[in-house]
């Protein structure tokens, strides 16, 4: 279906109203997520993920970084993402509270706080929040920058972090330097002349506002005023050049912070201020060499993890975290690696429960490769299958839910956990026959017999603590794992656990879910109808044959939107 | 609230956060994005004559005709800041529910809403109000400021506070005791604290001018909101810091020299006048200084008249009883009532200095009477029957707003009176005593006051919710427990 970028934008925004109206009625129903329509399928309410608020898989940040589902019209971007439009975005917001004290730490190489107990500059902090400043947020903000400024300056060697020189005299003249320089960095763009002149004002007041007047102490409060100063708390993006469209064009120090805190969580390094200052951050080819060597960094990994981790829920421990670090970094490996790999990591605790001597173990994790025929991807690890478990036995509707909600974005609306009004049922043979048990009620089936109990039936295989199990250990009836699995708009057969993780990798469900996660986690904000073009050319890479899951990232940085801003409706 | 469930609480804090205090001092004092609220209690000991101490109004707007005659004409000037609640009943109605001397039930359970421990002190058995307003809201949850005016017996028929069961507190009768207290505030201290307001008001002013930066774009709706809501915290700061007083004697009134001299005599003509006037001035210094949140001042029960112009022969227990001895009944003692109505006068015209002080002082955009809750309570209602029901409780100031203002407000919902203290020893004090004089109406629990008093003043309960209980003990049984939880929503303003 050929369509004018503006009649699917259009449509896009219709399909949101339609899912806000779903989503306010029968919020016990259970049923398919609301679909925004793919380019290439041309249908809605066809195969592929939605876009609802709430659902990706990153944080939703600090304050303004909502947006609303308007947006500009298309641009050209990166060949991919042509005719994709602008979200309308907040022009102001806040750190979260993670990029706080990854930020205070690359600027001032503080990552804790003696006078905090030890503890991270953010455990002063009000939690992450949208909307308005509260005066807890601002108290937070303020006792953590005092608390900062002082261990700064008490300390020699992170003194330097923050002063560019010894002062001499008086040292209005360091001072100064200093405020020109830290500045910079503190604000990820040049101080206005205004801006110097207001701190320069406050080292002239230098005499009543410290004991003694010395030029450490005044650096201290000028330390103290960077730190509680809006323009290092948000990631504003106030440049007003407009692009003749009516979008406005972010200037190149706000590109800068855009890359540096998607792909590192944090403030941007000197190199990429260098291609800022130089006006280097202008075209897709630009971002995308500055976004390739940022992603080697070793603070990208930190990223990557925090996505994984929010993208696996409680499924997640230190063994997926280095199995999906090696898959993302070593190996380059691809979105359906995740659901593929037989590398596993395991230590003298795991090992038994994936068949192995824990002889041959100590403590530290160390690589193994696993029975491809048990042990194929993420899902199939001890860590998520013993979260989704109840202590004694499996949990197959734990599992399944979590698979068709989070994996391949189903809106499995409904009962969260367990539902105390449904009797237990003793007497059968396998925990799967108590599950369908439970749940062949009318009120159950339509939803459970669908799209809960299945995945988890397939992963039957696998006992509570995540061992492999051909036969109940209670009453040694077989384990049948066969299932009608709901993938892509219909049931799938299913025939093992091995068999679900094939479909799923390949899932055109389950692709878009994972590239609308990361849209969501790259922008630090929750996914709108407008972003829909973004992750539908995700997808579209992830349906590639081993795109590496990093160039998905680096992918992120090639859209207009990530170049231009639309303003949000008045 | 569940004691043990507290203490676990305060301790654990006290643990998890042992960066606290320093960081407190160095960071929150006075930096706040509101303006602390506070609690000063002002107590008197036995009892007044009720039926001359009531506003005329029992229900309804206060003003200068309502207090005209009573006892309480002397705070006329202050009618728009009192709140008047009417009904209300500490423990130890009639005698009830222990088989103790009714001063000491008065006393003991008066703050605490609990019972005495039956045996050795007839100390009381919880903690009381200041040390929990204490613990809640004050700088590093220090202690509360407990004073005394004259000599201090640590007796249950004197002492009011409580910081833990069967463990009082022992007050502070001496000015440079309390001025001490505050030495590395004051003086020297007093300077720095005085830099560092200047430097939070530097930070502010340069927070202000980046947020007016953004105020010249072109933003939604929605970023120009978050802008103004910034700015508006910023000023909520400034608020707190710019007052025209600062942590410095002399915005009281004071210096060391004059703090010194106030207490060098114990006796109680020194005690009373100029001693008390000195601590209501430290006590408002320490608000200056945010060095307390909590104050406790109270005066001895047994003190013979003998300045400002009153002079008696015996003491005030012993006027209360009307028989001018520790002990009950008989004949009347000549002019009783009138020697009576001097001392409630005189506690009066003591508690209008106090709230006068305190609305002298400019905080924010009021005074510190305005933000704090400066309640007179009584011991008694009547000191001859000895009853604690229908009990003279009078608040000034709103705790920052919290409170209703102007009004007296009869929380029992029935009409209560003003009892009948002059029910016998009339005409010059003449005649036999007869135990008429107390009151029959107003039984609403005090505790109910006290939950009111510490929601109002930002405590909180133990999951984070409003207070709804204090003490162990409202009914009039030894059984009972907390039989009414919840505030007196009517109060509120």
């Amino acid at each position: 279906m050929v369509s004018s970028p503006l009649v699917r934008g259009h449509a896009r925004v219709l399909t949101a109203l339609l899912l806000a109206v779903a989503l306010a009625s029968g919020a016990l129903a259970c049923r398919r997520r609301a679909i925004t329509a793919g380019p290439d399928s041309g249908v809605i309410g066809g195969s592929g993920g939605g876009l609802p608020a709430g659902t990706g898989g990153g944080s939703a940040g600090a304050g303004g970084n909502s947006t609303n589902d308007g947006g500009a019209g298309a641009g050209a971007g990166g060949s991919a993402f042509m005719g994709c439009g602008i979200p309308a975005t907040s022009q102001l917001p806040r750190l979260t509270n993670q990029q706080y004290d990854r930020t205070v730490r690359d600027l001032l190489g503080v990552a804790t706080v003696g006078a905090l107990g030890g503890r991270p500059p953010s455990s002063v902090l009000a939690p992450d929040q949208s909307g308005d400043l509260t005066a807890k947020a601002w108290d937070g903000y303020v006792a953590a920058g005092e608390a900062i400024a002082a261990q700064v300056i008490a300390d020699p060697v992170l003194r330097k972090r923050f002063m560019v020189c010894d002062p001499t005299g008086d040292g209005t003249a360091c001072l100064h330097d200093t405020i020109v320089a830290f500045g910079r960095r503190a604000f990820r763009r040049p101080l206005t002349s205004g801006e110097i002149a207001r701190f320069d004002r406050i080292v002239a007041r230098g005499a009543t506002i410290t004991t003694t007047g010395a030029a450490t102490e005044v650096a201290e409060v000028l330390l103290q005023t960077f730190l509680a100063s809006p323009s290092f708390l948000q990631r504003a993006e106030i440049a007003e050049t407009p692009d003749g469209q009516g979008r406005f064009v972010l200037s190149p120090y706000e590109v800068a912070s855009r890359l540096s805190f998607m792909l590192w969580g944090s403030t941007p390094d000197p190199e990429l201020d260098r291609a800022a200052d130089a006006g280097q951050l202008a075209t897709v080819e630009q971002l995308r060499a500055q976004a390739t060597r940022m992603i080697r960094d070793e603070r990208a990994h930190e990223v990557v993890a925090a996505f994984h981790r929010a993208y696996l829920g409680a499924g997640a421990d230190a063994e997926t975290e280095r199995l999906v670090d090696t898959i993302a970094f070593r190996d380059d490996g691809a979105f359906e690696d995740l659901f593929t790999t037989v590398r596993g990591f395991v230590n003298k605790d795991t090992a038994p429960r994936y068949g192995l001597d824990p002889a041959g173990y100590g403590s530290t994790l160390e690589e193994v490769t696993l029975d491809a025929s048990q042990r194929p991807g993420i899902l199939t690890r001890v860590a998520f299958l013993s979260a989704y478990a109840h202590p004694d036995r499996t949990a197959p509707m734990l599992r399944g839910a979590f698979i068709s909600k989070n994996i391949l974005g189903l809106d499995v609306a409904g009962h969260a956990g367990s539902n105390p009004a449904v009797p237990d049922v003793i007497g059968v043979a396998t925990n799967r026959a108590r599950a369908e048990a439970q749940t062949a009620a009318q009120a159950c089936d339509p939803c459970h017999g669908k799209y809960v109990n299945p995945p988890g039936f397939a992963l039957e295989a696998y006992d509570a603590a995540g061992r492999w199990q051909t036969s109940e250990a209670d009453t040694g009836a077989a384990i049948d794992t066969a299932a009608q699995v709901f993938i892509d708009g219909a049931p799938v057969a299913v025939r093992d656990p091995g068999d679900l993780m094939r479909k799923l990798a390949g899932s055109r469900d389950a692709q878009r879910t994972y590239a609308q996660r990361w849209v969501a986690s790259g922008y630090g904000r929750d996914a709108n109808a407008v972003d829909a073009c973004v992750v539908d050319a995700l997808a579209a890479d992830i349906r590639k044959s081993g795109f590496p899951i990093l160039d998905l990232l680096i992918e992120l940085t090639q859209p207009d939107s990530f170049r231009l801003r639309a303003k949000e409706a008045p | 609230m569940n004691r043990r469930l507290w203490l676990k609480s305060a301790g654990g804090l006290a643990l998890a956060a042992p960066f606290l205090p320093s960081l407190w001092q160095r960071v929150a004092r006075g930096q706040s994005a509101t303006l602390p609220r506070r609690s000063v209690i002002y107590a008197t000991p036995n009892g007044v004559l009720t039926n001359r101490w009531f506003p005329k109004v029992e229900h309804g707007p206060l003003d200068a005709a309502a207090l005209q005659g009573t006892t309480l004409e002397v705070l006329t000037p202050f009618v728009r800041k009192l709140l008047v609640p009417r009904g209300l009943r500490a423990v130890n109605a009639f005698g009830r529910p222990q088989v103790v001397d009714p001063h000491d039930q008065a006393m003991g359970s008066k703050l605490t809403c609990a019972l005495l421990d039956p045996q050795n002190n007839h100390y009381a058995t919880s903690h009381s109000l200041d040390h929990e307003i204490a613990r809640q809201i004050n700088p590093g949850g220090v202690p509360p400021l407990v004073l005394h005016v004259g000599t201090f017996f640590k007796n249950v028929k004197t002492m009011l506070s409580y910081s833990a069961p069967l463990t009082p507190a022992v007050a502070v009768t001496s000015p440079a005791a309390v001025f001490a207290g505050l030495g590395g505030l004051i003086g020297g201290g007093g300077g720095e604290l005085d830099v560092i307001k200047r430097r939070k008001l530097s930070v502010i002013d340069a927070v202000r001018d980046d947020l007016q930066s953004y105020q010249r774009l072109d933003m939604s709706v929605a970023d120009r909101r978050r802008v103004s809501a910034w700015l508006d915290l910023l000023r909520e700061s400034e608020r707190g810091l710019i007052t025209t007083t600062t942590c410095d004697p002399a915005a009281v009134g004071t210096d060391a020299t004059a703090v010194n001299a106030a207490s060098q005599s114990s006796r109680n003509e020194d005690a009373f006048t100029t001693g008390a006037d000195m601590m209501f001035k430290l006590m408002a210094l320490s608000m200056l200084c945010d060095a307390n949140r909590s104050f406790l001042i109270s005066f001895p029960a047994y003190v013979v008249w003998n300045w400002d112009g009153i002079k008696h022969t015996v003491d005030h227990d012993a006027l209360g009883h009307r028989s001018g001895s520790a002990f009950t009944g008989g004949q009347c003692f000549p002019g009783v009532l009138g020697m009576l109505g001097e001392i409630d006068r005189w506690y009066a015209a003591k508690f209008a200095k106090l709230i006068a002080l305190l609305d002298s002082l400019p905080e924010g955009s009021g005074t510190l009477l305005d933000n704090t809750a400066t309640t007179w309570i009584t011991e008694l209602s009547d000191g001859n029957v000895m009853n604690t029901n229908n009990l003279p409780i009078l608040i000034a100031g709103s705790a920052g707003g919290a409170l209703k203002q102007g009004v007296a407000v009869n929380i029992e919902g029935q009409p209560i009176g003003p009892g009948n203290s002059e029910g016998c020893c009339m005409d010059g004090g003449t005649g036999m005593i007869t135990f008429n004089t107390g009151s029959t109406g107003g039984n609403v629990p005090i505790s109910k006051l006290y939950v009111t008093l510490l929601n109002a003043l930002g405590c909180k309960a133990m999951d984070g919710g409003p207070v709804t209980t204090f003490g162990t003990l409202d009914g009039v049984k030894e059984g009972d427990g907390i039989l009414d939880p919840g505030e007196l929503t009517a109060l509120k303003a």
